[in-house]
């Protein structure tokens, strides 16, 4: 297993296929629908930006295809089908406060099946190194994120999903994130990515969540 | 099987980072068992009889103090959601979480035992069927503590509402437990009382983890 991913880590995800597709995905939250009729398909070497106004389900999406979620209808399909090909990054970083940069990297490299080059790869990617050997609570939000966005560079995921990757950065580390992205897609891979801001890096596709808000309100109407 | 060490390895790690928190469970443990001297006052033949339910009860109660980070530290952090979205299975995640649990709690509470049986007057012959039957049934509390953890998680109260999902369960490994002491000290054979907590055990060990994963799916959306 752990010779497998270290495979995947060197040789990067080129040569094998890789899809995402969705077909008309509804998703209920707190038993309101959020959106409805939601079809699209990615495959090698494209992405997309997830855009719309707060609350249009942005995140709820993400999470429907990263697995957290059950979606309402639809069928989504994922090739490869295995639990490995998708890498999520959400909201909260998910780094351990009591545990150092590196060690968290590590651990999560560990778990993906990524062999330790991967580990300092990433960190020069991300440029962590003056960090490393600091427990992340005391990192600043903006270290934080980048420490938590690194796990992406470990490579071994073929398709990346990011909730506001871009919150708490500096321009610097806007582009940072920007070039990883853009390495990622030109080298086979999928990307998916909710943003408010779309700088440097332009995704192939773009889909608007307001354009798939539910037509029919349900219920009554509620005013509080 | 390699992914499970490597999260009971994290765990591990981080509840050494933590340690108040191991030690505060055996301080809980400790202090809670040296009240009841106090309590029920010196008195001989009184607490050697009640010394094994003593022991008993505080163990599931500290066992129950700490289960309420079990989960939700990841939860909060966010290192739950990359978690189940990590490759590991999430039945693998909850089965490293459990074990860690345990060697950061069952463990040292088994350990802790015998030292605490001597403030409460039981014969030191009383020792190893205590250690005993505190090593077969504290996994268990931690598999069932789990399943409480994981279907409380996100919920308003948890501190309240967790113990009364959990308690209930406990209640056959605290009768067998205590049982098994004490049919031992009584000289009779209690060969049959630890077969039972065993077969708790391994009930607990084929189910929980399941239950649990679940749960955690449900609380994660």
């Amino acid at each position: 297993m752990l010779g497998f991913g270290m495979v995947r880590a060197m040789s990067d995800q080129t040569q094998s296929p890789v899809t995402l597709g969705v077909r008309d995905l509804s998703a209920r939250r707190g038993g309101r629908t959020i959106f409805e009729g939601l079809s699209f398909e990615l495959q090698n070497s494209q992405s997309m930006a997830v855009v719309g106004p707060n609350g249009s389900g942005k995140s709820t999406l993400l999470r429907i295809l990263a697995g957290l979620l059950r979606s309402e209808t639809g069928t989504i399909q994922i090739d490869p089908d295995d639990r490995g090909a998708i890498c999520f990054a959400g909201h909260r970083d998910g780094l351990k406060g009591a545990l150092t940069v590196h060690e968290n990297l590590r651990f999560w490299a560990n778990l993906y099946g990524a062999a330790e080059p991967a580990v300092e790869h990433a960190v020069g990617r991300m440029a962590l190194e003056t960090v490393l050997d600091m427990p992340a609570d005391m990192l600043s939000a903006g270290w934080r994120r980048r420490a938590g966005l690194a796990r992406l560079a470990l490579g071994t995921a073929s398709i990346w999903i990011l909730d506001e990757p871009y919150t708490a950065l500096d321009t610097e580390n806007v582009a940072r994130i920007d070039t990883l992205l853009s390495t990622h897609v030109e080298s086979g891979g999928i990307a998916l990515l909710a943003t408010h801001q779309a700088p440097g890096f332009t995704p192939t596709q773009r889909i608007d969540m307001a354009d798939y808000r539910a037509k029919v309100p349900e219920g009554p109407e509620m005013d509080w | 099987m390699n992914t499970f060490f490597i999260l009971v390895g994290r765990d591990l790690r981080l509840s050494v980072r933590h340690r108040a928190d191991t030690v505060m469970v055996a301080g809980f443990f400790a202090i809670t068992v040296i009240l009841f001297p106090f309590g029920i006052g010196p008195e001989p033949g009184v607490l050697e009889r009640v010394g094994a339910g003593i022991l008993w009860v505080t163990a599931l109660l500290a066992s129950l103090l700490s289960l309420d980070h079990l989960f939700s530290d990841d939860e909060q952090d966010g290192a739950l959601d990359l978690l189940l979205t990590s490759p590991a299975a999430p039945t693998v995640v909850v089965a490293a979480k459990i074990i860690a649990h345990w060697l950061t709690t069952g463990l040292p509470l088994t350990l802790l035992a015998p030292v605490l049986g001597i403030t409460l007057q039981m014969p030191s012959s009383s020792a190893a069927p205590m250690m005993t039957a505190l090593l077969i049934g504290t996994p268990t509390l931690s598999l069932i503590g789990a399943v409480g953890a994981a279907l409380t998680l996100g919920a308003r109260r948890r501190g309240i509402l967790m113990p009364l999902v959990v308690l209930p369960l406990y209640i056959p490994i605290l009768i067998f437990g205590v049982g098994a002491i004490d049919t031992t000290g009584m000289g009779f054979d209690a060969g049959g009382l630890f077969a039972v907590l065993g077969g708790f055990l391994l009930i607990a060990a084929a189910l929980c983890p399941w239950a649990a994963a679940a749960a955690l799916k449900i609380a994660s959306e």
